[in-house]
């Protein structure tokens, strides 16, 4: 991690690195695109941060081995963060998938994350049929929380019962889950709740549950056209009614094509 | 490298220099009936001026005392869990520790639309819920002008009276979320905007379990604070084994002297 330089709160900062704001150099565009989208900058430190996080994203390659993680990825979210407006905004494109509440206020608890209280969640504004190709998608949710329950990570159904939807711990001690395919409960045992759970189809018929940096499972589950209902988070959209809230502590979330590395985004953001 | 450890260590790195402040509410058992003479009995000590330990009162900070300044509004010669839990804490710290005590004797939580009843929900205006944040952002105030930092541990002892209701106890799982979430997050707004220097990324609440004698109604409430405490690493959660009561909803000084020293160990080692 880069350190940082000069006087903040009275302690001692030294900006330095690729993206760092001191030498003369300038900081990267959408990491400046990302602050000037925030109501309140950070403080120095976590701002650095920030910068670390893009310029992760931006160096280090996908699954294609050819591309970036950032440009497989459709949307970044950063809970743990200094406020509200800044853990609503989607990192990879500030002016797009800006979260809206559903219902009432989730909680925000600063550096720390949303905290769920089983009455509202959070409307992400990404249509799945406009951003998501069928057999080219994934969903990462990270959660502090462990915790049995039918709520839902994030998820939307369509008419057809079929979509996107995490459970990332059934009272069974199962996952249950969709994505872009019917709702399926997952084989194996998950004892914890918190961590990284995750979902990608790269296929048809090629459709995988993660959890941490392992395949949980893998299925054969068919796959659907991907929903054009709004996708939420920490609850479900069933045909735009919102349930199944959560109550878990959730810190980030990330999605795009089914070339994110998961072992990358545990890296970056755990 | 990844963020959230960056984090952890930001906040770890902020806790250095700042100075505990309890914000400590609740109702009656919060307020604390158990005489002070039973306390005396066991420990004369604590009913004494605890030196070092700070109670918000009337604007001011003074040293903590019972039947001075341990009560809301009203000096009786009852108490709580706070001499113990105080006394403690500045006895571990080594340094003046700093508390706001709101307590409201048999007001619940869930919201009364009645108009009649005063309640802790924070989607009333201008009760409880209100009050006490005022109050503990008057505390903040006090603190800071004095070149203090706080990080800020929110006790909440609090749910007999809606325990006495089947509608109120089942809806306290919500109406506690909802309560720590706004809770939280006033102080963090109020900071933010007021003493924007003064970074306080640690808050943390703690739920007692309260105490009253089994029944479906206090049951499902009971269940309730468990869970909700269960809920999140930020939480703390406290049950109410080995207090006495002698009318089974109130601890005695027994008890609140166990309860204090609960607390005390657990707020000490709740900024890991």
């Amino acid at each position: 991690m880069r350190r940082l330089s000069g006087t903040y709160l009275g302690r001692s900062l030294l900006l330095t690195g690729r993206y760092g704001i001191s030498n003369g150099e300038s900081i990267d565009a959408d990491a400046q695109s990302l602050f000037d989208s925030m109501d309140v900058q950070p403080p120095a430190e976590v701002r650095q941060m920030y910068i670390d996080l893009i310029e992760y994203f931006k160096d280090e390659l996908s699954l294609t081995g050819t591309t970036s993680m950032w440009d497989e990825a459709k949307f970044i979210y950063l809970w743990d963060v200094h406020t509200r407006q800044a853990a609503y905004l989607n990192i990879k494109s500030p002016s797009a998938n800006t979260l809206t509440q559903v219902s009432e206020q989730l909680g925000f608890h600063e550096y720390v994350g949303l905290v769920g209280n089983g009455a509202s969640g959070l409307n992400l504004n990404f249509i799945p049929s406009d951003d998501f190709l069928q057999n080219d998608c994934s969903i990462y949710a990270f959660c502090d929380t462990n915790s049995t329950g039918t709520m839902a990570a994030f998820g939307v159904f369509n008419g057809s019962n079929t979509g996107i939807i995490l459970r990332p711990r059934l009272v069974s001690n199962i996952i249950q889950s969709a994505l872009n395919g019917a709702l399926a409960n997952v084989a194996g045992t998950v004892n914890d709740s918190s961590g990284m759970t995750g979902l990608r189809r790269s296929g048809a018929a090629n459709y995988q549950n993660i959890k941490d940096d392992s395949v949980h499972a893998t299925t054969t589950n068919t796959s659907a056209t991907p929903s054009a209902l709004s996708l939420y988070g920490m609850c479900l959209n069933n045909q735009g009614t919102p349930q199944n809230y959560e109550t878990r502590t959730y810190y980030a979330l990330v999605g795009g094509t089914s070339n994110l590395d998961r072992e990358k985004l545990m890296t970056i953001f755990t | 490298m990844g963020f959230k450890t960056d984090i952890l260590s930001y906040k770890a790195s902020l806790v250095a220099g700042t100075t505990l402040l309890i914000d400590y509410r609740g109702q009656s058992g919060c307020s604390g009936p158990a005489p002070n003479a039973d306390f005396t009995a066991i420990d004369a000590t604590l009913t004494a001026p605890l030196v070092g330990c700070k109670v918000y009162n009337n604007g001011v900070f003074e040293t903590l005392q019972a039947g001075v300044n341990n009560k809301l509004n009203v000096a009786t010669q009852q108490s709580g869990l706070e001499l113990k839990l105080m006394k403690d804490l500045q006895a571990a710290l080594g340094e003046d520790v700093y508390m706001v005590k709101t307590d409201y004797s048999g007001t619940q939580l869930a919201q009364d639309n009645t108009g009649g009843v005063l309640d802790w929900s924070p989607l009333s205006t201008g009760e409880h819920f209100d009050t006490a944040n005022t109050r503990l952002q008057d505390a903040v105030d006090l603190m800071v002008t004095a070149g203090l930092r706080p990080r800020i541990f929110k006790l909440w002892f609090q749910g007999e009276n809606d325990a006495n209701n089947a509608g109120r106890a089942a809806a306290y799982d919500v109406n506690l979320r909802r309560y720590i979430n706004r809770d939280m997050e006033s102080i963090q707004d109020y900071m933010r905007t007021n003493h924007p220097i003064v970074l306080i990324p640690y808050i943390k609440f703690g739920i007692q379990e309260i105490l009253t004698v089994a029944n479906g109604n206090n049951t499902t409430l009971r269940t309730t604070q468990s869970a909700v405490g269960a809920s999140n690493p930020h939480y703390s959660f406290i049950a109410n084994t080995g207090f006495t009561s002698p009318d089974t909803i109130h601890l005695d000084a027994v008890s609140n002297i166990l309860g204090g020293s609960q607390w005390a160990t657990d707020i000490l080692t709740a900024w890991d």
